[in-house]
């Protein structure tokens, strides 16, 4: 799989995930306290772990295990939780603290364990300033309300952001990726997966998938860049009238539906100038602040009209 | 100190060392603070930039292989793009070096499938002969499939069948080049696709069992 992408420290990013966070954080204003968090009942036949870290300034988990159900959320204790429950006696459930950075395995006992047995399920609470870094091949990945760099690779996994800002890196073979709320840059990689980006804020968002699917619903930041490729998989984009971004689209073999009126610019890709079997469109909305990008080389690409 | 003398200290300026005598020339001569500043631009565009894992050999063989198919048609250099955005670019070492250094990250990054301009007068004509870097590719794949060591077949079944989707892609951009090898899209894509396939082996035989 390819190496996590590390983006270093990203300045702008941190401002504009502490405007967009402030007024994301309004309606969580309403929900349950942080840190009242009341774990699951252990299940009956399991083996759990639950352990405790305190931490005292921004602290990083990793994370890596082989199957089950992964959660991630922030409490507002400088404390960060671990319940790890696995049914299996040939697997068990490392954690580990270096300073501030907490490592969590699962690690294989046996030669003999089944694929069945390797599972392991994870709720962890963390603080809100907490870097994650997750490898789950199969089950799912979910993360709430966390605000730093979170990555996450997985060859089968469901993985699911929400209210989650920074760096975002998700690299999945055949998982898929649903990002809602997200700030911060974004940068998803899958052979087969798909994503979906919901009302995200972001002046930076690469996603590739050969022939998953790509959604975009959200709002376009003034001198952002959105980059979505597919091979064969459709693309779908949400546009407003007030979003104002400069759009190039284009597919090779596949169909480009536009539903939305786009003030059409002269073409710059020569190299699909006259060829038959493309589809491409070039065009402005607005004053065309922002630059979108859609390509794919047999997929459908579809922008459509959001109210 | 003159503003040549203090290009020959620009690199230790950038790492920190700042000799009192170039940063009294620093303070006093705009051409120089421009310069550093501009640098300094450069230096945090890089730190911005995927940290790089090139995939072992794999890759590095595969892609002199794609050179010698002419597969990898030349870019246009950072070094150039550079210049357009900074017509009076400082030509100091460090900032030679840092060109460099993005140019060849450029040149290893996953060769995005994005369109760019094709040159004019390019003309890649001839039926290519992928026999090259298909017998790599299926030498690489057997090898990677008999060290597989992962325990979950639905995981290991993943990865054949994303395998066999990023082979479709290899055949289908293959036939559109032999058809056209000006077929600029297909190009892209089928290098994209080698990408792919070479990382997918890599992940296969690198991701082993937990605890072992």
């Amino acid at each position: 799989m390819n190496a996590p992408f590390n983006f270093g420290a990203a300045g702008w990013t941190r401002g504009l995930c502490s405007i967009a966070l402030l007024a994301a954080a309004a309606p969580m204003a309403a929900a349950p306290p942080a840190g009242t968090a009341d774990p699951a009942p252990e299940p009956s036949g399991t083996h759990r772990l639950d352990k405790r870290f305190t931490v005292d300034g921004r602290a990083m988990v990793t994370l890596r295990n082989a199957q089950g159900t992964i959660v991630v959320k922030s409490w507002q204790r400088m404390e960060v939780e671990i319940l790890a429950d696995h049914a299996s006696e040939g697997v068990e459930v490392d954690a580990v603290q270096h300073g501030n950075r907490i490592e969590l395995v699962t690690h294989v006992l046996r030669d003999d364990v089944s694929p069945s047995e390797m599972q392991a399920n994870y709720q962890i609470y963390v603080p809100e300033e907490t870097e994650l870094e997750i490898k789950n091949d199969s089950g799912s990945v979910s993360v709430q309300q966390v605000y730093a760099d979170v990555s996450v690779d997985t060859v089968l996994s469901k993985v699911e952001l929400s209210d989650v800002s920074g760096v975002l890196t998700v690299h999945t073979v055949g998982g898929s990726f649903t990002c809602t709320r997200c700030v911060g840059r974004i940068e998803f990689m899958s052979t087969s997966g798909g994503a979906r980006f919901l009302q995200p804020t972001t002046r930076s968002l690469r996603a590739q998938t050969f022939s998953g699917e790509l959604f975009y619903d959200g709002q376009f930041s003034p001198n952002g860049n959105y980059k979505l490729t597919t091979a064969s998989g459709p693309i779908e984009l949400l546009l407003s009238a007030k979003d104002s971004v400069k759009l190039s689209v284009h597919s090779r073999k596949g169909n480009v539906e536009n539903q939305v009126n786009l003030k059409p610019e002269s073409h710059p890709f020569s190299f699909l100038g006259g060829r038959k079997d493309s589809s491409s469109l070039v065009g402005t909305m607005g004053t065309g602040l922002a630059r979108v990008e859609l390509t794919s080389f047999s997929g459908k690409i579809r922008i459509r009209k959001r109210d | 100190m003159r503003c040549e003398e203090f290009d020959r200290h620009a690199v230790e300026w950038m790492d920190g060392e700042r000799a009192p005598e170039a940063a009294e020339h620093f303070q006093s001569c705009n051409r120089c603070s421009s310069r550093m500043a501009d640098l300094a631009l450069i230096a945090s565009a890089a730190a911005t930039l995927p940290e790089l894992d090139p995939p072992a050999t794999l890759w590095t063989s595969l892609h002199a292989k794609l050179e010698a198919e002419n597969l990898l048609r030349p870019r246009k250099s950072l070094g150039e793009r550079l210049r357009e955005f900074f017509p009076d670019a400082p030509r100091t070492a460090l900032a030679t070096a840092t060109i460099s250094v993005l140019a060849a990250l450029l040149l290893f990054l996953p060769q995005s499938p994005l369109p760019q301009m094709s040159r004019e007068g390019e003309n890649f004509s001839g039926a290519r002969n992928f026999a090259g870097v298909n017998d790599l590719l299926a030498s690489a794949e057997a090898e990677a499939s008999r060290d597989v060591r992962l325990r979950d077949p639905e995981v290991v079944a993943s990865y054949q069948q994303n395998l066999a989707l990023v082979d479709n892609l290899i055949c289908e951009c293959q036939r559109r080049m032999n058809e056209d090898p000006n077929d600029e899209m297909a190009r892209q894509y089928l290098v994209a696709a080698y990408q792919q396939k070479t990382d997918l082996l890599n992940a296969l035989s690198e991701r082993d069992a937990l605890g072992e």
